[in-house]
C-alpha cells in the first residue's frame, strides 16, 4: 500500500517537474548559422521600448510594461545559432529565435502592426474573433484563445505560437503573460497606450518589426506616417501663426454614473489635439499618465464652454443617443452648437472599432480628420475617415 | 429628547448646506439661497446656478433617499432578525441587484440603458428577496434564514465572478463604477421615479413600526398578542427590499450605512422604539450619506474618490465599536 502511494507522489512529482518550462525556449533548431543582415532600427519618438543591434542577436527592452511596472521586459532575438555572450542573459530575458514564423495576439490594437507589416499570415490565434475589425482577418479560421482574465492557456499551448503578444497591467488577475511565461510561452508585452504621443504609439510597429526581421518595411512604413504627420502639424502651426486665428477649445470622453475619465496632458490623445490645432482643457495636467477621474459638475464648469466635443460611447450615431444617456449633456456648448464628433465612423455592429485597431497605426489619417473637424479650409478634400459628425 | 431631534435636524440641515456648497468651486451658504430662491429656470443663467441645479441638488437629493432608505431597511432587518450585523444586503438584496446589474452592462446592449439597468438590478434585488421569502415560509427561524441569504450572496457572487470572465475589459470597468456606489449618476429624469419608490418604502416602514416594535419582544410573545407573525415577516422583508432595492438599482451597492446608522440613532436617541427609531434612523442615514459624499470630493483634492471607500471608512469604526460593546 504504502508503495504504490510513493509511486503516485513519485509520478506526480514527475509530472508537475517535467511540464513546466525554463521560462526560455531558445528554439536552436530552426536559426541559420550564417547570420542575417538587417538593418538596424533606430526609434525616435516611442519612449515605451529600445531596440539594440549586436553580433548574432538583438535586444529589446520594453522600458515601462505598464503604468508602475518595477522591471522592465527584456527580449533577446536571435538571428542566427551563434552563442549568446553571458551579458545579454544579464536581465533575466525572454530568449527567442527570430523571425518568428506563429503569433498569436491578445489584443485588436497589435493586428494592425502585424497586417502593415505583411505579417497576418503568421498570425494563428487572436483573444476573440468578435473584437476584430479587419474584414480580411475576420473572414480567417483564426483560433481564439480568450482575452486577459479569461485566457485559455491550454489552446496557447496546443498551438504552439513563437510568440504571444499581449499587454499587461500589472495584476495577476487579469495580466495573461504570468501563465503563459511559467509554461514557457514568450510573451511580447505591448505597453504602446502609455506613448504621450500618437507618433511614438505607431512607432510600435518597429517592436513587432523586430520580432519579424522586417525592420526594412517598418521603417519605410514609419516614415511615410511620420512625414505626413510632422508636415501636416507644421502646415496647421503655420496657420495658426500667420492668421492668428483661434484654436478652438475641446472636450473628450463622456461620463459613466456621474464621472469622467478624461484624457490627462500626458497622453497621446492630448498631443493629437494640440498637434490638430486645438486648445484641450486638461493639457497641463501632467502629473499622471492615462486618464485623470473627474466629477460631472468639474468637467461642466471647466469645459462647459469647449467649441468641440469628441469621442463619445461606442454606440452614439446621434445627440439624441447621447441625451438620453444622460440629459445633462444638453448643458454643454458644443451640443448646442451640434459640434459632436465621434470616432465611430468604422464601427460594425458588434461594436468593435476600426479606430482602436488599425487608428492605432494611422495617426496621420487621425490627425487629418482632426484638422478637417477644427480647421476645415486647410484640408478641403478630405473626407473624414474614423469621425462622424453627430447628427441631432 | 426634543433637543435630540432638533440636533439631528440640525445635522441634515449642516450635511446639505456642505453638499450644496462643495465641489469644483465652494459655494457660499447665502448665494445658495439666492439661488435656490430663484429657482431652477433661472437660477441656471449663472453657472454657479447651473451647476447647483443640475448637479448638486439632484446628487443631494439622492443621497438623502438613499442614506434613509439603507437605514432604515437595515433597522428592519436588525429588528427581525435580532441581530446586530444584519442588514438589508445579507439577505443577498445587493448581490441580486449586482447580479441584474451586471447582466445589463456586461451581456446586455446599449439600447437598454439607464432605465434597463436601474430595471436589472431592481429585478435582481426582487428576485433573490422573492427566493429569500420563499424559504422563509419553510425556515421557522429567523437565523437560518439569515445564514441562506448569506449562502445566496455567495452563489450570487460566484456567478458574477463566472459572468465577468466574458465581458469586454471596457464593461467590466464599467461594472465596477457601477459597483463602487455613486449618487451621481442620478438625473432629474430618473428622480421622481426613485423618489416614489423610496416614499412608497418609508410610508410602509412607519406603519409597521408597531408591530416591529412587538417582534422586538419575541416571535412567540407577538404570536400570543394575536400577531399574524408569518405574513408580518414577509411584509417586512419585501419593505425592507424595496427600501434597499431601490437605492441599489440606481447608485449601485453602497456599504456600511445599512448596518452603522440603526446603531448609531439608538444609542444618540437612547429608545428602542421604532416609531421614533425609524424617522430618527433616516434622519442620520441622510446625513451620513450626504457627508460621505462631500468627503469623496473635499478629501480627493480635484479627484472623486470613490463613495464606497468613504462610507467604509466611516462606517467600519461604528461596527467594530458594535461587536466589542456586544462582546463584553
Amino acid at each position: 500500500m504504502r508503495g504504490r502511494w510513493l509511486v503516485l507522489v513519485w509520478v506526480t512529482v514527475w509530472l508537475v517537474v517535467g511540464c513546466q518550462g525554463s521560462g526560455v525556449r531558445p528554439a536552436v533548431s530552426s536559426l541559420p548559422e550564417a547570420c542575417p543582415t538587417v538593418p538596424p532600427l533606430v526609434v525616435r519618438h516611442a519612449k515605451g521600448f529600445t531596440i539594440s543591434y549586436h553580433e548574432g542577436y538583438k535586444k529589446v527592452t520594453v522600458t515601462m510594461p505598464w503604468l508602475g511596472a518595477a522591471q522592465p521586459f527584456v527580449y533577446i532575438l536571435r538571428l542566427c545559432d551563434r552563442p549568446l555572450p553571458a551579458a545579454a542573459l544579464a536581465d533575466n530575458p525572454q530568449v527567442l529565435a527570430v523571425p518568428v514564423r506563429s503569433w498569436i495576439s491578445l489584443s485588436s490594437t497589435h493586428l494592425a502592426a502585424l497586417t502593415m507589416l505583411d505579417a497576418d499570415d503568421h498570425l494563428i490565434g487572436v483573444d476573440a474573433l468578435a473584437n476584430i475589425h479587419d474584414p480580411q482577418l475576420k473572414r480567417r479560421s483564426l483560433l481564439e484563445v480568450g482575452g486577459s482574465g479569461s485566457l485559455n492557456v491550454e489552446r496557447v499551448l496546443a498551438a504552439k505560437p513563437d510568440v504571444v503578444s499581449a499587454f499587461g497591467v500589472g495584476s495577476p488577475q487579469f495580466d495573461a503573460h504570468p501563465q503563459l511565461l511559467a509554461a514557457g510561452v514568450p510573451v511580447a508585452i505591448v505597453s504602446d497606450y502609455l506613448e504621450e504621443t500618437p507618433l511614438g504609439r505607431a512607432e510600435w510597429i518597429k517592436f513587432f518589426a523586430a520580432f519579424l526581421n522586417r525592420e526594412a518595411q517598418a521603417e519605410e512604413l514609419f516614415q511615410g506616417i511620420e512625414t505626413r504627420y510632422q508636415s501636416l502639424r507644421q502646415r496647421v502651426r503655420d496657420r495658426l501663426k500667420g492668421t492668428g486665428s483661434q484654436r478652438p477649445t475641446v472636450l473628450v470622453n463622456f461620463a459613466i454614473r456621474g464621472q469622467w475619465f478624461v484624457p490627462s496632458g500626458r497622453s497621446y490623445v492630448a498631443a493629437l489635439l494640440a498637434d490638430a490645432g486645438a486648445e484641450y482643457f486638461w493639457a497641463g495636467r501632467r502629473e499622471r499618465i492615462g486618464s485623470i477621474p473627474l466629477d460631472w459638475e468639474t468637467v461642466l464648469r471647466t469645459a462647459g464652454t469647449a467649441d468641440f466635443w469628441l469621442h463619445g460611447e461606442n454606440h452614439w450615431q446621434s445627440l439624441s443617443d447621447a441625451i438620453a444617456q444622460d440629459e445633462r449633456y444638453q448643458a454643454l456648448r458644443a451640443v448646442q452648437l451640434g459640434q459632436v464628433y465621434n470616432n465611430n465612423r468604422r464601427v460594425l455592429d458588434n461594436g468593435s472599432n476600426d479606430y482602436w485597431e488599425r487608428g492605432v497605426m494611422e495617426p496621420d489619417v487621425i490627425l487629418q480628420d482632426l484638422v478637417t473637424i477644427f480647421h476645415p479650409q486647410l484640408l478641403p478634400g478630405h473626407r473624414l475617415v474614423y469621425y462622424r459628425r453627430l447628427g441631432p | 429628547m426634543i433637543g435630540r431631534w432638533i440636533a439631528a435636524v440640525t445635522l441634515l440641515l449642516g450635511a446639505i448646506i456642505l453638499s450644496l456648497g462643495t465641489g469644483s468651486t465652494a459655494i457660499a451658504p447665502a448665494e445658495l439661497l439666492t439661488l435656490l430662491g430663484r429657482g431652477f429656470g433661472a437660477g441656471a443663467d449663472s453657472q454657479n446656478g447651473q451647476i447647483l441645479w443640475l448637479f448638486r441638488v439632484p446628487k443631494a437629493l439622492v443621497a438623502i433617499m438613499a442614506g434613509s432608505a439603507l437605514s432604515v431597511s437595515g433597522l428592519q432587518m436588525q429588528t427581525l432578525f435580532r441581530n446586530p450585523l444584519a442588514d438589508p444586503f445579507v439577505l443577498g438584496v445587493s448581490a441580486g441587484a449586482s447580479l441584474g446589474a451586471a447582466l445589463v452592462i456586461v451581456l446586455g446592449g446599449w439600447w437598454l440603458g439607464t432605465w434597463g439597468l436601474v430595471g436589472a438590478a431592481f429585478a435582481g434585488a426582487m428576485g433573490t428577496s422573492l427566493l429569500v421569502v420563499w424559504v422563509a415560509h419553510r425556515l421557522r427561524q429567523s437565523q437560518a434564514l439569515l445564514i441562506f441569504g448569506l449562502l445566496l450572496g455567495y452563489a450570487i457572487a460566484a456567478v458574477l465572478a463566472i459572468l465577468l470572465q466574458f465581458g469586454a475589459a471596457e464593461r467590466i470597468q464599467r461594472f465596477v463604477l457601477w459597483s463602487s456606489g455613486s449618487f451621481g449618476g442620478v438625473t432629474w429624469r430618473d428622480l421622481p421615479t426613485m423618489a416614489i419608490a423610496t416614499g412608497l418604502g418609508h410610508t410602509l416602514a412607519l406603519t409597521l413600526a408597531q408591530p416591529l416594535n412587538v417582534l422586538l419582544l419575541g416571535e412567540a410573545y407577538a404570536q400570543s398578542l394575536g400577531m399574524a407573525v408569518g405574513p408580518m415577516r414577509l411584509a417586512l422583508i419585501l419593505n425592507s427590499t424595496l427600501l434597499a432595492a431601490t437605492t441599489t438599482a440606481f447608485c449601485g451597492p453602497i456599504s456600511f450605512i445599512g448596518i452603522a446608522v440603526p446603531h448609531l440613532s439608538a444609542g444618540l436617541l437612547k429608545t428602542g422604539d421604532r416609531r421614533l427609531l425609524i424617522p430618527f434612523c433616516a434622519l442620520i442615514g441622510a446625513a451620513l450619506a450626504l457627508g460621505s459624499d462631500s468627503l469623496t470630493q473635499i478629501l480627493g483634492g480635484g479627484i472623486v474618490l470613490p463613495l464606497n471607500a468613504i462610507t467604509a471608512l466611516l462606517g467600519t469604526p461604528i461596527v467594530i465599536g458594535i461587536i466589542l460593546r456586544s462582546a463584553k
